[in-house]
């Protein structure tokens, strides 16, 4: 059953799809875009480990597609995340949650949202860039494609 | 002249398979097999109409952003003109193309623009030759300084944002620049960790100003 709250120490998993330039491969390793987590609506989609078995392979459109993971804790920015005036000056601050967002077909679908909403591009930029680097702390949950092919 | 450019790693192949009318939308979406995007560029345009100039601008774009083999663009616009000036009904067509040596790797999210044509067409092809170039400017002038100061260089990740910005990434080590380039505005976003506020920093830059101190940051 769906619970109405994602709990600070959930796993959050975020397909990376292939074949989009949402990563870098160099070598051996593979760097995630902060386009990996953009999204038209400013609210990143995320699927709820606990609530797909802890599958990371649950949010895969694609056998082909990496998956990578955060701890909800780490994304929430509670009084972090600051809105400044055109002077530079602090404005307001938003209050960054993770917020269960089930689908019929998808009960662990989970969304990234602010609170208030965004005012400009700005501070969605600074969080794409946060949820990458968080992301890339972890480690892939599912490797990039080009990295699984065997080596000759 | 403008600085070479190191070809990116690209493990997939790429063709183009679609077809567009004199209105130039799309008679169908992007075919997906596997990971090949297929699109069959076939332009058929009405003489002196003017969707020919932006079937131009168009394919400028993939020109400028490495998408066509060379000549392509060309050959596409010397038929287009041949076309006006025969006065008559005429198709233009463009071969599949392999785009395994696409200068950025960006054809990805390209297709996924190209497969929105209906709707984005119009605004890709008024507004997108001036942000392609200035993309393209800016990664040339970065690339100069760093050659001028023999500093750290590499190719830059492409996409393309939600609003059609085009957005370059660079990595090395603990430092990252984004940089997102639209018609009017670049800005870019310095990373070096993950709080927002002590971590980052933001701004605006433009093709004018002095940019060895942005990518002296990043190389050092």
């Amino acid at each position: 059953m769906t619970q109405d709250f994602v709990g600070d120490e959930e796993v959050l998993y975020r397909c990376v799809f292939y074949g989009r330039n949402l990563y870098q491969v160099q070598g051996n390793t593979a760097t995630i875009s902060s386009q990996a987590f953009t999204d038209r609506e400013m609210r990143p989609s995320v699927d709820r480990a606990d609530l797909c078995d802890n599958n990371a392979g649950y949010p895969q459109k694609d056998e082909k597609d990496a998956v990578v993971s955060l701890i909800t804790k780490d994304v929430r920015l509670i009084d972090s995340v600051i809105q400044n005036n055109p002077k530079g000056e602090l404005e307001f601050t938003y209050k960054i949650d993770v917020l269960p967002r089930p689908f019929e077909d998808n009960q662990a679908h989970a969304q990234i949202e602010p609170s208030p909403e965004y005012k400009n591009k700005a501070p969605f930029r600074k969080l794409l860039e946060r949820l990458a680097y968080l992301a890339k702390q972890r480690g892939w949950e599912i490797e990039p494609y080009e990295l699984r092919q065997p080596t000759k | 002249m403008s600085p070479g450019l190191l070809a990116p790693k690209i493990s997939q192949t790429y063709t183009i398979r679609e077809s567009y009318k004199d209105t130039i939308s799309p008679t169908r979406s992007i075919l997906r097999g596997g990971n090949n995007f297929a699109l069959n560029l076939s332009i058929t345009l009405e003489v002196n109409s003017p969707s020919s100039q932006r079937i131009i601008n168009f394919l400028k774009c993939l020109s400028i952003l490495g998408y066509l083999p060379e000549n392509t663009l060309e050959k596409a616009v010397f038929q287009l003109e041949k076309i006006r000036n025969d006065d008559c009904q005429q198709s233009v067509h463009l071969q599949s193309i392999d785009y395994s040596n696409n200068k950025y790797s960006s054809f990805p999210r390209i297709a996924s623009l190209v497969g929105n044509l209906e709707k984005d067409y119009e605004s890709f092809c008024s507004n997108y030759p001036q942000t392609v170039e200035t993309a393209q400017k800016l990664i040339d002038l970065l690339h100069s300084v760093a050659l001028t100061n023999n500093w750290w260089w590499y190719v830059p990740l492409l996409n393309i944002s939600c609003d059609n910005e085009i957005v370059l990434e660079w990595w090395n080590q603990s430092k990252k620049i984004t940089i997102y380039v639209s018609e009017e505005l670049i800005d870019y976003i310095k990373v070096w960790g993950a709080d927002m506020d002590n971590e980052m920093e933001d701004g605006s830059i433009s093709l004018e100003e002095d940019l060895t101190h942005l990518w002296q940051w990043i190389a050092s």
